[in-house]
């Protein structure tokens, strides 16, 4: 039992806080996220300098080698600065994707690019018609000959618009809801039939809407056996749920001290307003829901990995669901202490904390995460010990 | 950064689980486990068993005869003996007023009280909280006046935990008037047998008689009796505090708590199926059961950072403790349904089957949902542990 960061993690953390002290300042995280996808690119290269875009890729091929524990340190440092780059994305759950590529040349090759900065990645997985379960795969790859047919919708693919290749869940056999049959695709996204709809969200990323129409690829487009994809999505999506608790603990470090120094620096009827005893209350509210999530995003981190898939799995959906209570109720008091300023999009404060309102769709919601949670069998692991 | 614990703590866990199943007199298991109430003996016997096993003092120092446990062994010990359905120790000797103590104890308390309390010879009460002075404890009035070579206490005292049972009560008393209130403020052990000392029970909106009020009428205490300085007592009662939060959190009781949660929901019937088939239910209990995770967590994350007794952040525990342990006892009597209604005294009783009305085990749910309204407002007030957080973590 053991919370201590290493010195190495340590330093991981304050480079980047660094590199966002020194880029992520409010006007240029503005131009950025009114710029064309493409003005992502050139921040990106300054990231996988950093070595974070090949954190999780092995030594041997050019990676960091890291594992769990430094995203952690990675994203709650992304939190803070409220780093716009597609870190889940690329560096977390496509490079878990890759990783598993069973293609040795092309998974050295694509490695190389993606520790490079030279690769942006997305999984689209998820699909326009909702399902309680995050395993419902309704997009069809049929195979003719030595070739698959992708036929159906992909939907909120983060960071879909600007990736160089997009890895697409599809069924290559079973019904909808089944675990068997689900294959992984590599799919360059300029592919004829491939049709993208790019957007921003309201928390400042992006997204796209992907229709696939009697898109043709190589059976070699694969990334493992056929069929047997969906428990090495599941594993990718669970390291990026664990990402994205460990970035909304980076969010609520910065925005708890933003609101605690308005409330020590404002004046109302007399005095600074955090003299009021129920706005300090509300304020230590915001500190228990930090700690809490703080914990829960260890716990998160560390059992993503676990040997025995289904215990941690039950873990990382208990992490998503504590924290996406915790968040909601904190960036509401976030904004209400900050009152009217705080509604403002001038505020810095708010881009936090629109980010943290959100934050709980991503990667499966908050309700997804507590079925699966109630779903999944409650390992006795003292028991087994 | 580790999560798993090390072979030795799975050896000790085992070696406590067979020593409880070996030892805990079934009876009191069963007692705890359906929220009966506990007589004085039920208390005395458990802490005696541990005694002889040196465990009943497992997490003190070995100079004061403790086997140096690290937090998490203790954290262990917790959910261990709580899940067996063991009664919580009596924290006031052992958790309370032994660390003030071992740090500001004379070597004659030390090797009297310490040794004492080890034993589990002697049943300790808190005397803090007075009528007039509640969470504004440095108010405080009961004076002690120095006359040779003892104190003459007088004045009240209330809200006093099974002080109809104690044998000792460590008490701030004031020695001074002065312009700093808290200088004045000295802690002293008295002897509960003392003459001039009456005990008076309060019964609780349960019915229970856990707390009294105690009148002090020039009660003479020796002054050996008097912990560390005159006039330094709220240092040593702030030193207190911070070990009565973190075993507040309760985090082994609760846990068992949620799972007779899950076993009732297992067995009651509503609308022809089983209560835990009824969404509302299942999702109640599995954000129970979240919110306990993120606090277990939290406590070892606090423990295994800290040699030292723990800061504020304990205040952070005692209030998350509290509110799982009044979501999980509010849980329980929602699901009695409509028998939360009955009060039926002898479904308290310890061994009693009798209950009349609706199944046994719903009997006792209500009564403890109101007994748990305690646990916000004892050991600081969790509006008193906002203060604290406020001033010293957010420095507000």
């Amino acid at each position: 039992m053991d919370f201590t960061l290493t010195e190495e993690q340590s330093l991981l953390g304050d480079a980047i806080d660094r590199f966002n002290a020194r880029t992520q300042d409010s006007v240029s995280r503005r131009r950025r996220l009114e710029s064309e996808a493409g003005r992502l690119r050139t921040m990106w290269h300054e990231v996988a300098a950093l070595g974070l875009a090949g954190l999780l890729v092995p030594e041997a091929d050019g990676g960091s080698g890291a594992g769990m524990a430094e995203v952690m340190v990675m994203m709650q440092a992304a939190g803070r600065g409220l780093m716009v780059e597609p870190l889940v994305a690329t560096a977390v759950v496509g490079a878990t994707l890759l990783v598993a590529d069973t293609d040795v040349s092309r998974r050295t090759r694509l490695l190389a690019r993606l520790v490079a900065g030279d690769l942006l990645l997305a999984l689209a997985h998820a699909e326009p018609q909702a399902s309680a379960s995050m395993q419902q795969v309704l997009t069809e790859a049929r195979c003719q000959g030595d070739e698959y047919v992708l036929q159906g919708a992909k939907s909120l693919v983060l960071h879909g618009g600007e990736a160089d290749l997009l890895l697409v869940s599809a069924r290559t056999a079973g019904s909808p809801q089944d675990l068997e049959g689900v294959s992984l695709f590599l799919l360059d996204p300029a592919h004829p039939g491939v049709v993208k709809r790019d957007y921003a969200t309201l928390d400042g990323h992006r997204a796209c809407e992907l229709a696939l129409d009697e898109v043709r690829v190589p059976a070699s487009a694969m990334l493992g056996r056929a069929g047997t994809a969906a428990a090495l999505i599941e594993h990718a999506l669970d390291r990026g749920s664990a990402a994205l608790c460990a970035e909304a603990v980076g969010v609520m470090e910065t925005l708890l001290a933003q609101t605690t120094e308005y409330l020590r620096t404002r004046e109302q009827f007399g005095q600074a307003i955090g003299r009021f005893q129920v706005l300090q209350h509300k304020a230590v509210d915001m500190l228990v829901q930090l700690e809490q999530s703080r914990s829960m995003a260890y716990l998160a981190s560390l059992r993503a990995d676990a040997a025995h898939r289904e215990d941690g799995a039950r873990e990382v959906s208990a992490a998503r669901v504590s924290i996406a209570r915790s968040a909601r109720a904190f960036a509401q008091s976030a904004i209400q202490l900050h009152g009217g300023i705080g509604m403002t999009d001038e505020l810095p404060a708010s881009h936090y904390a629109r980010r943290l309102s959100l934050l709980e769709f991503w990667l499966g919601t908050r309700e997804q995460h507590l079925e699966r949670y109630m779903h999944l069998k409650q390992p006795d692991r003292v028991a087994a010990s | 950064m580790d999560l798993e614990y090390t072979a030795d703590e799975h050896a000790f866990r085992d070696a406590v689980r067979d020593f409880v199943q070996a030892e805990l007199p079934q009876d009191i298991a069963s007692r705890v486990r359906d929220h009966r109430r506990l007589s004085r003996d039920d208390h005395v016997i458990w802490q005696d068993i541990l005694a002889r096993k040196g465990w009943l003092t497992g997490h003190w120092p070995s100079r004061f005869g403790g086997l140096d446990w690290t937090p998490v062994q203790c954290h262990v010990f917790d959910e261990e003996t709580a899940a067996a359905g063991a009664p919580r120790l009596i924290p006031f000797g052992l958790n309370m007023v032994a660390p003030v103590l071992m740090a500001f104890g004379s070597p004659w308390q030390q090797a009297h009280y310490l040794g004492r309390i080890r034993q589990n010879l002697d049943w300790w009460c808190q005397g803090y909280s007075e009528p007039g002075s509640g969470s504004d404890l440095a108010s405080l009035k009961m004076s002690a006046v120095r006359e040779g070579d003892h104190y003459v206490v007088t004045g009240q005292k209330t809200w006093t935990t099974y002080a109809q049972h104690a044998d000792m009560i460590f008490c701030l008393v004031r020695t001074a008037q002065g312009p700093r209130r808290q200088e004045g403020i000295s802690f002293l052990l008295i002897d509960m047998h003392s003459a001039g000392i009456t005990v008076r029970p309060i019964i609780l909106l349960d019915g229970e008689h856990e707390v009294n009020e105690v009148f002090f009428d020039a009660v003479r205490v020796p002054v050996e009796n008097l912990v560390g300085e005159e006039g330094r007592g709220w240092t040593y009662a702030k030193y207190l505090l911070g070990h009565e939060r973190t075993n507040i959190a309760g985090v082994g009781a609760s846990k068992r708590e949620v799972r007779a949660l899950r076993e009732l929901a297992a067995q009651l019937q509503f609308d022809g199926r089983r209560l835990a088939e009824h969404a509302p239910v299942a999702r109640r209990i599995a954000e129970i059961e979240i919110d306990l995770l993120a606090l277990e967590m939290t406590v070892l994350r606090v423990l295994s950072a800290r040699e030292q007794a723990p800061g504020p952040e304990a205040s952070i525990l005692k209030l998350r403790g509290t509110e799982i342990q009044q979501a999980i006892s509010e849980l329980a009597m929602d699901m009695a349904g409509q028998y939360a209604l009955p009060f039926v005294p002898e479904a308290f009783a310890a061994g009693s089957e009798a209950c009349g009305v609706g199944p046994v085990a719903l009997a006792p749910l209500a009564a403890r949902y109101l007994n748990l309204r305690k646990v916000s407002i004892y050991g600081g007030s969790n509006e008193i542990q906002r203060n604290i957080i406020a001033q010293t973590i957010l420095g507000l």
